[in-house]
């Protein structure tokens, strides 16, 4: 008997191991299940058009062309073989030429084509066998947003939430006979999901799935687009750095991700980027209107024009940095948006460098409004004044929010040079079209090296750029951490253009958080580094710009929720009579609307008291940022004292703690006070304070 | 070893100390406390004009003495033509104190000395250097202590906060830098700080 019952108990213990253990596997079960059950419903809601994809858990639709045909070929040797075979015999295909201009024919680096139906209608027979081909990567009808014409690639991109497993990943694309990738540049815990061509859910109704089942932060199709550019500049196709197709029969996607980043903001025309250099040309086409006053650090006047014929260095990073877009003309500035203050600061008359002229130009810049100052140059020698004018720049500009200021790394293939070592400023180092640290013995093979180490911060394409050089003219290949470090600075100003009210480090932090790391680097976590694992040869990584925009919208948030994260009120009874019932309401006007600012009841301990409480407002839509102004402010005090005297006095204060203007508070049951409180400006600072004095007449 | 030997060997000696044009490491400045050192470049001599002169007073003035020409530097002369505010003279040779007094006494210039080497970049001071009161520091002190060596205590426009600007007439024969540091270490000041020219290319582009 006792044998029969252990079993039985052990069977049950172990069954409800099992049971338990299996949970996790339950769960994604289930959710697999669920997922299952969408595929039902939206294959029968495909007929109505019922195409979308998630973007920042928005639906985005999409519609179907049922005339056009999207093919990516294994290789270009086989699209032109279809081209010259299969559309040019007879065929109830023909090339889609809108414009007549061939350019859909054209040699395509992804092997692409689109052919359009003789019919008017792409069957669902003819897609299956075009995609029954070997020689075919992807089939299906192109799709439309906006009356922008795109297709889908064969897969997707994830991104694992945290405290999900890979594994959970693994078997859920199993389930579609899908297969996982991770690409070099697509971050951590992002991975590319490839789908079958035969399946029958195409790449976008598959990544809705994924992203429907909980499991990822974001699901996001793998798109072409046809007649969209990103930039009509005609030398746009060239700056690799900003958007790298391979140009130099590389590995693409080594860049700054710029496209996404655009689509968001181009930049605002409030945001200033002092370019302190050897000057601009003022009157470049390709940067004049992007241009305001400037000044001449050598000469102490009204400026900023490049001088000297040899005064070309500055024309060419201001282009980096900000070179009008669209404009058909020559290049697109990672900025475009932005304003440009030329400071010229370095005289090429003798190539010297003068440590006071330096100081003026940053002081100038500083002062008359320069939110990101770019410098690609290094001093002769470590100079404290210098050093101060920086610091100054950082903590004192933009009204106390501080600069962004951006050095260059230096070209010697050594440590990281000064001033770019301090850590006030960010440094950039150059990479390849590979993503590689630039060395002496990489292509292009000349003698210069990106400067590295301990103090690089991040880096930021520096070999081949396109720019723009004096008289309206263009370099095409131009190198250096010079030209690294003004993309740098671009990605800055549009993330001040966006987020106002961040300071120099937090644009910092956003830029380094969301660097893509070249995984020919081993990176490591160290304290000294807040923002995660880094190497000295590339800092925290290439700059990603779409990616600095979304961590800089968390800090942001943060700093709102900061700005407002609590009311600390203090009530101190300085009279011998017991108050007690006392309840304390806040409210102030934010933005034209009223808010309430604090809530609570409170108790007061023997002698005096406090409490600290939290604003309602988090439960509402509004909010403040630091630098907001909280007007109308007024108390409602509550409390009872059955034996106070009416001569008591009350007075309040919002974060000062010597209390003034004391009045008259006459008592009784449940009597309240009401209060009106001078306007406030809401502070960096996480908590306001706010004071209730209670004393004798 | 005979004594010819020895007699010519230390005649060889002597004549290359007495070429010798570099003098090693016995210049410093401050830099967060720490010394800076700097080699002296006795073969070369940087001149630092007063505002206003034409092209012509400067070539009058780089031209006082034939044994100096104008120093050329990456394909440029510099000899404060083109608008310049400086020249920088060179021999082949080590340039005697007499010829620097020389100079010094010539008008039109605001600072005359040996150039200075920092790590390879050939650097000269100009006749300023900054100086960062400590909150104990009144400026009467710094003035007191200014006016021993003539100098001039001043706030430029392009100095930042709190910081003054000590102006050096070029009679004060320590120069600059040396006084620079004098300067430093009564423990008046957080930080004094020469202004330089360097000469090079500082930029970070190929």
């Amino acid at each position: 008997m006792k044998t029969v019952r252990g079993v039985i108990t052990y069977s049950s213990i172990l069954l409800l191991f099992l049971f338990l253990a299996c949970s996790p596997l339950e769960l994604i079960e289930a959710q697999e299940e669920d997922a299952a059950q969408e595929i039902d419903i939206r294959t029968k809601s495909s007929n109505e058009s019922d195409l979308f994809y998630y973007y920042f858990g928005e639906k985005i639709y999409l519609q179907e062309r049922d005339d056009l045909l999207f093919m990516r070929f294994t290789d270009s040797e086989s699209r032109e073989h279809f081209l010259s075979e299969s559309v040019n015999g007879v065929s109830s295909l023909k090339l889609y030429d809108p414009e007549g201009d061939g350019r859909f024919a054209s040699e395509s680096s992804f092997n692409l084509l689109i052919l359009e139906s003789v019919s008017g209608i792409v069957s669902d027979d003819l897609v299956r066998e075009i995609n029954e081909r070997a020689d075919i990567v992807t089939a299906s009808r192109l799709l439309e947003y906006q009356g922008h014409l795109m297709a889908s690639d064969n897969d997707f991109a994830v991104k694992i939430r945290q405290g999900i497993s890979f594994h959970t990943l693994e078997t859920l694309a199993k389930r579609y006979d899908c297969l996982i990738d991770q690409r070099e540049w697509s971050g951590e815990n992002v991975y590319y999901v490839i789908v079958p061509k035969m399946s029958s859910l195409n790449a976008v109704i598959l990544s809705s799935l994924f992203y429907e089942t909980g499991l990822f932060e974001f699901s996001s199709p793998d798109f072409f687009a046809f007649d969209v550019l990103c930039s009509n500049d005609a030398q746009y196709s060239n700056q690799w750095g900003l958007k790298n197709t391979g140009q130099y029969n590389n590995t693409s996607g080594k860049d700054i991700n710029i496209e996404p980043a655009w689509n968001i903001t181009e930049g605002s025309s409030d945001i200033v980027v002092a370019v302190l250099d050897d000057g601009v040309d003022l009157y470049h086409s390709d940067l004049a209107a992007n241009l305001i006053s400037g000044y001449d650090a050598i000469y102490d006047g009204v400026g900023g024009d490049h001088v000297l014929y040899d005064d070309g260095h500055g024309t060419a990073v201001a282009g980096v940095i900000g070179a009008v877009k669209d404009n058909t003309i020559g290049i697109a500035g990672v900025a475009p948006g932005c304003k440009l203050m030329p400071v010229r600061m370095l005289d090429h008359s003798v190539y010297s460098f003068n440590n006071e002229a330096a100081i003026r130009g940053i002081n100038w810049a500083r002062a008359n409004g320069a939110d990101v100052i770019n410098c690609s140059w290094k001093a002769p020698s470590p100079d404290e004044t210098l050093t101060s004018a920086i610091q100054n720049a950082y903590s004192l500009g933009r009204n106390g929010k501080g600069c962004v200021i951006v050095f260059a790394s230096g070209n010697e293939n050594t440590s990281v040079n000064y001033p770019a070592y301090l850590g006030s400023v960010i440094a950039v180092g150059a990479i390849t079209y590979d993503g590689l640290r630039k060395e002496p013995t990489f292509w292009p093979l000349d003698y210069w090296g990106s400067n590295y180490g301990s103090t690089l911060d991040l880096v930021a394409p520096g070999v081949m750029i396109p720019t723009t050089e004096r008289y309206s003219t263009y370099y095409t290949d131009l190198g250096g951490t010079s030209l690294a470090a003004p993309h740098v600075a671009g990605v800055a100003a549009l993330i001040l253009s966006e987020y106002p009210d961040l300071t120099p480090d937090q644009v910092k932090r956003a830029m380094e958080r969301s660097a893509d790391r070249p995984t020919s680097y081993t990176y490591v976590s160290d304290y000294q580094y807040p923002s995660g694992k880094r190497n000295d040869q590339v800092g925290y990584g290439i700059v990603n710009a779409y990616g600095a925009l979304s961590v800089a919208s968390q800090i942001h948030q943060q700093n709102i929720i900061d700005a407002l994260s609590g009311f600390d009120v203090t009530i101190t009874n300085n009279t011998s009579y017991t108050i007690d019932d006392i309840s304390v309401e806040l409210y102030g006007t934010i933005g034209g609307s009223t808010v309430t600012l604090f809530s609570e009841n409170m108790e007061l301990v023997e002698g005096g008291g406090h409490m600290v409480g939290y604003p309602v407002y988090r439960g509402a839509e509004l909010y403040a940022t630091p630098g907001t102004t909280i007007s109308n402010i007024s108390l409602e005090f509550y409390a009872s004292c059955s034996s106070c005297p009416d001569n008591l006095r009350i007075a309040v204060a919002i974060d000062n703690s010597t209390p003034t203007n004391f009045e008259s508070f006459f008592w009784g049951d449940g009597d309240f006070y009401i209060r009106s409180l001078p306007n406030s400006t809401v502070p960096n600072a996480s908590r306001r304070r706010l004071y209730i004095y209670i004393i004798n007449s | 070893m005979t004594a010819r030997h020895i007699g010519i060997f230390a005649c060889l000696l002597l004549l290359a100390l007495g070429c010798k044009k570099l003098e090693k490491a016995s210049l410093y400045y401050y830099y967060s406390g720490e010394k800076i050192y700097l080699d002296e470049r006795k073969d070369m001599l940087f001149l630092l004009f007063e505002d206003g002169l034409s092209d012509t007073q400067k070539q009058a003035i780089v031209r006082s003495d034939s044994a100096l020409h104008p120093w050329r530097f990456m394909g440029k002369t510099v000899d404060g033509s083109g608008g310049s505010r400086y020249a920088v003279l060179v021999a082949g040779t080590r340039i005697p104190q007499t010829t620097v007094n020389k100079f010094l006494n010539i008008g039109g210039t605001k600072a005359v000395s040996y150039m200075y080497e920092y790590e390879g970049t050939p650097m000269a001071a100009t006749n300023k250097f900054s100086v960062m009161l400590k909150g104990t520091t009144s400026l009467a002190q710094v003035e007191d202590l200014a006016k021993r060596y003539g100098c001039a205590v001043g706030q430029e426009e392009w100095a930042v906060s709190g910081v003054y600007v000590i102006t050096v007439p070029k009679t004060v024969s320590m120069g600059t830098v040396r006084l620079s540091c004098l300067f430093y270490e009564t423990g008046l000041f957080e930080w004094t700080s020469p202004d330089f020219i360097a000469f090079g290319n500082f930029f970070n582009a190929t």
